[in-house]
């Protein structure tokens, strides 16, 4: 277990939660009016709530139709009326190896990050899933907490993984989310420092119905490792070596690598209807939540 | 380019130390990484690696140009001065006698000397102007400060030993003054290392170069001769000494028509004296030679150059000279000629010859008589005697009446007539009561009165025994030491008819004491000319007997606490020379080949290169600069 990991039971001191409790409290104000605490979903249910008017197409439940506007249209049309159900908010934390790394450790910053997401989401009542994506299977898991009193079961499940080892983003993911489709929010938290799948992951969860946040967490040290001379490079999360003598010169090359990589990433996220959130773990985890609920509109 | 700090040059020994420390660097460490698929994409650009290498390389090698140039600026680089700045050398070369010794090249030091100043001159005119001073009893300015070498070197050429030995501290002296006026930068000294006492060194500092030509092979020579003749046979007993190390030699002697009398090889011990022993058949007196021989040819010189021969000396073998010596007595005694026969060094025995009282005087002349019981009518003639208990007119000598039961009183110890009797085992019954006036000293006090008396009286001299000798008692029998009083009774009263030869006795060169051929007797120790080291004068002065030369035997024995002595003689037999050697051990000396021996650079005129070193600490920054801008920058990422 890494320094970072050990850092983790700062998640379940109270102090934290504190801080959880006026971050929750800022975003209410922030967002006062525009909700009402509960994710409105468009679906066709049976509400009270009439919504909207959609052309009859085969297959429409007749119940639903207007016959007001028909008698004056010779038209069909459906009543479209909006369901009101608990959001979801599933948290997908990535714990491979790679995010035991950095100056400000990404995997500590990560599972903070998701237990303020957490900690908001059960205030808003919404049913937060919470999966690891790497890691042991058993930390693979998906656990379910709704209500803010399950707070602490969140907190414990992310204080007790460590960040190791590799996976397959795409088979962790369709693991994690399932493959019901469904609404909500899916915040995936993670460096997208692997080759297999980021994109294919979170395509997948698109394809679930999933409102679907790249939460990109990144250290100053993955763009300029304190690095140099002579050096056996140790991959993190497969445990390969590589050797190689690194200069100030490759060292540039290799921050505009990791450029152009995260800029990949960047424009996948936005050509396939992902908000992306390029966030930096010597960022204030409060001004991090407040710019990816608020300013990316996640809770819009 | 020299540096005035020649020593921070060491430091360049470290530079190893810089590939080190980044071969050092060079071991790759352990980095964790987050992942590799990009490092793989960066690192697989091979170039990348090698150019990587070529800058470490370039690196090392400028930090070695960096720190090379700071070590050179910190020594700080001198330059030769032009103009004004130009060296000054004085060279001072040793000329006094000891140069005139032989090298086993069979050339004079002096002239080895001479030969390294030459080989100098030309790095020491490059230098600057050179003097040229020659150095004995006196320091002698030869040439003024100059260019010309040709001048030195005619200068050099022209110098011969003086007959005076070294006095460093009137060279000393001499520097110190021209240094006042000349203000020269180097000052070279050129010597034999004869330098006397050699714990008279304090001047030496004042030189920067002491360069001592020394050719440190074992000095032998030849230190004294002991001739003694019996008949036509002689020995010699020849005293050779080797001074530093002992040596093997060959000692030959020689007729003056080079016929070989004898010769023998041994080995001489070091810094002492060997006596060798060598005999032949004389069929005539005459000047023979004695030589030392060296395992390698080594020529002999001149004559006229004293030290020169230390290997050679010449012998007068004399003519058989024992004393002739008359027994006048009653009776020819038996044990009487035992005793004289012991004496065959002293005494010609075949020419000793037996008279009677009653004429005696008629039997010719000899060196000694011995009177036994004579009672002489007339005053004695001419000559030395022996008298026991024997009288004549004049004798200064009172005689009383026969005494018995004599006991001894008093004896004059110092004396050397006495010096064979041993009065515990004398026994005397009777004897007459003597006792001594003026002309006459008593040797020896009994109860009698004078028992033993030495005097003289006209030009008659004796040694008188006062026992009372009957015809069973005979005086010789109470004497067993009677061949030492008849040889010690000769020794003091015999002038022997030798020629006498002048004697010069010089102490490292300079002349002690001279004594002229004409006069005779016992030599003594005239005026000194010139002071001698007081070290040797106590010595000289301490003699317990003075010099006695005779000749033309023996040349002169000195006694070993005089020190280490060459003997020899000359071929003029007028001319016979002592030098008293300075004992000079090897260690002493630093051979120097000529050839190779370093000229030591003038400091003096040595002005800082300022713009040399600036010169290296500036390419030390430039070189500082560029690997910094070009080999360390970073890339932004």
């Amino acid at each position: 277990m890494t320094d970072a990991n050990k850092e983790s039971a700062t998640l379940l001191d109270g102090e934290f939660l504190r801080r959880l409790e006026r971050l929750e409290l800022r975003i209410r104000t922030m967002t006062a009016g525009e909700m009402r605490g509960d994710v409105v979903t468009r679906r066709r249910g049976q509400s009270s709530l009439f919504r909207d008017h959609s052309r009859y197409t085969q297959g429409d439940d007749l119940r639903f139709v207007d016959w007001n506007v028909y008698s004056r249209s010779g038209e069909l049309f459906v009543k479209l009326f909006d369901a009101e159900e608990s959001p979801r908010l599933l948290l997908l934390v990535d714990s491979t190896g790679s995010m035991d790394f950095g100056r400000s450790n990404k995997f500590l910053f990560a599972r903070r990050l998701a237990a303020a997401l957490g900690f908001i989401g059960l205030s808003r009542t919404a049913v937060v899933d919470l999966a690891m994506l790497g890691g042991s299977t058993e930390g693979r898991a998906r656990s379910s907490h709704f209500g803010r009193r399950r707070i602490h079961g969140l907190m414990q499940r992310l204080n007790d993984v460590a960040a190791s080892g590799d996976v397959d983003f795409f088979e962790a993911i369709r693991a994690s989310a399932g493959k019901k489709k469904g609404r909500g929010v899916a915040v995936v938290i993670s460096d997208f420092f692997t080759e297999s799948g980021y994109a294919r992951g979170l395509s997948y969860l698109v394809h679930l119905g999933f409102k679907v946040v790249a939460a990109h967490v990144l250290d100053v040290e993955d763009f300029r490792p304190r690095l140099t001379g002579p050096l056996e490079l140790i991959d993190l999360e497969t445990k390969k070596r590589l050797r190689g003598t690194l200069d100030p010169e490759l060292l540039s090359l290799f921050a505009d690598e990791v450029g152009a990589w995260t800029g990949a990433v960047e424009h996948f996220c936005l050509a396939n209807e992902v908000t992306y959130c390029r966030i930096d773990t010597g960022e204030s985890l409060d001004e991090t939540v407040v710019r990816l609920l608020v300013e990316k509109g996640v809770l819009r | 380019m020299t540096f005035r700090s020649p020593e921070i040059l060491h430091a360049l020994w470290a530079l190893p130390l810089i590939p080190l420390f980044y071969l050092v660097r060079r071991r790759a460490r352990a980095a964790d990484v987050p992942h590799l698929f990009l490092w793989a994409k960066v690192l697989a650009r091979g170039h990348r690696e090698k150019r990587s290498r070529l800058k470490e390389i370039l690196a090392i090698l400028l930090n070695i140009v960096v720190a090379t140039s700071i070590i050179a600026a910190a020594a700080d680089p001198v330059r030769k001065a032009i103009g004004e700045g130009r060296g000054r050398t004085l060279l001072i070369v040793q000329n006094s006698l000891s140069t005139a010794a032989r090298t086993p090249r069979g050339q004079t030091r002096l002239f080895e000397m001479v030969r390294a100043a030459e080989a100098r001159l030309p790095s020491l005119i490059d230098d600057g102007q050179t003097a040229l001073f020659s150095a004995s009893a006196e320091t002698v300015s030869l040439v003024a400060p100059t260019f010309d070498t040709a001048l030195l070197r005619g200068a050099l050429e022209k110098m011969t030993p003086t007959l005076s030995p070294l006095d460093l501290e009137a060279l000393a002296s001499a520097v110190k003054k021209s240094t006042e006026r000349e203000d020269w930068t180097r000052i070279v000294f050129l010597t034999d290392g004869t330098i006397d006492p050699a714990a008279k060194t304090d001047g030496l500092e004042l030189f920067s170069d002491v360069i001592v030509m020394n050719d440190a092979s074992s000095n032998v020579g030849i230190m004294s001769i002991d001739v003694s003749v019996r008949g036509t046979r002689a020995v010699l007993e020849v005293g050779v000494a080797a001074f530093g190390k002992s040596a093997a030699r060959k000692i030959v002697w020689k007729t003056a028509d080079e016929r070989v009398l004898a010769d023998r090889t041994f080995e001489c011990a070091a810094d002492g004296e060997t006596v060798v022993e060598l005999s032949a058949t004389i069929d005539r007196p005459g000047l023979t030679t004695v030589d030392l021989e060296f395992p390698e040819d080594r020529p002999h010189s001149s004559l006229d150059d004293v030290f020169a021969t230390d290997d050679r000396a010449w012998v007068e073998i004399p003519a058989d000279e024992r004393a002739r010596v008359l027994l006048v007595a009653a009776r020819a005694d038996e044990a009487t000629k035992a005793c004289l026969a012991a004496l065959d060094d002293a005494i010609d025995l075949d020419a000793a010859g037996f008279a009677d009282p009653r004429n005696w005087r008629n039997a010719g002349t000899y060196d000694l008589y011995i009177l036994e019981n004579v009672e002489e009518g007339e005053p004695l003639p001419p000559g030395v005697y022996l008298l026991l208990n024997s009288y004549a007119p004049k004798l200064p000598l009172d005689r009383g009446d026969i005494v018995e039961g004599v006991e001894i009183v008093d004896q004059a110890a110092g004396d050397v007539v006495l010096r064979g009797v041993d009065l515990r085992n004398l026994t005397v019954k009777k004897a007459a009561s003597v006792k001594t006036t003026a002309g006459a000293v008593t040797l020896v006090a009994a109860s009698s009165g004078a028992l033993f008396s030495r005097g003289e009286v006209g030009d008659a001299k004796f040694v008188h025994v006062a026992f009372d000798a009957g015809r069973d008692n005979s005086s010789l029998k109470l004497l067993p030491a009677f061949p030492l009083l008849v040889k010690d009774t000769l020794d003091q009263l015999w002038s022997r008819p030798r020629r006498l030869f002048p004697a010069t006795v010089k102490s490292g060169g300079t002349l002690v004491a001279r004594r002229p051929a004409e006069t005779s007797g016992p030599w003594s120790l005239g005026k000194l000319k010139t002071p001698i080291d007081p070290a040797t004068a106590s010595e000289i002065v301490g003699w317990p007997t003075p010099l006695a030369i005779e000749g033309p035997g023996p040349i002169l024995r000195i006694p070993r606490m005089l020190g280490p002595a060459l003997v020899f003689g000359g071929k003029d037999p007028e001319a016979v020379g002592v030098a008293l050697l300075d004992r000079r051990k090897s260690d002493v000396s630093r051979r120097i080949d000529p050839k190779k021996a370093p000229v030591t650079p003038s400091v003096g005129r040595l002005e800082r290169d300022e713009s040399t070193a600036v010169l290296f600490v500036a390419a030390a920054l430039a070189v500082l600069l560029f690997e910094w801008g070009f080999l360390l920058r970073r890339g932004s990422p």
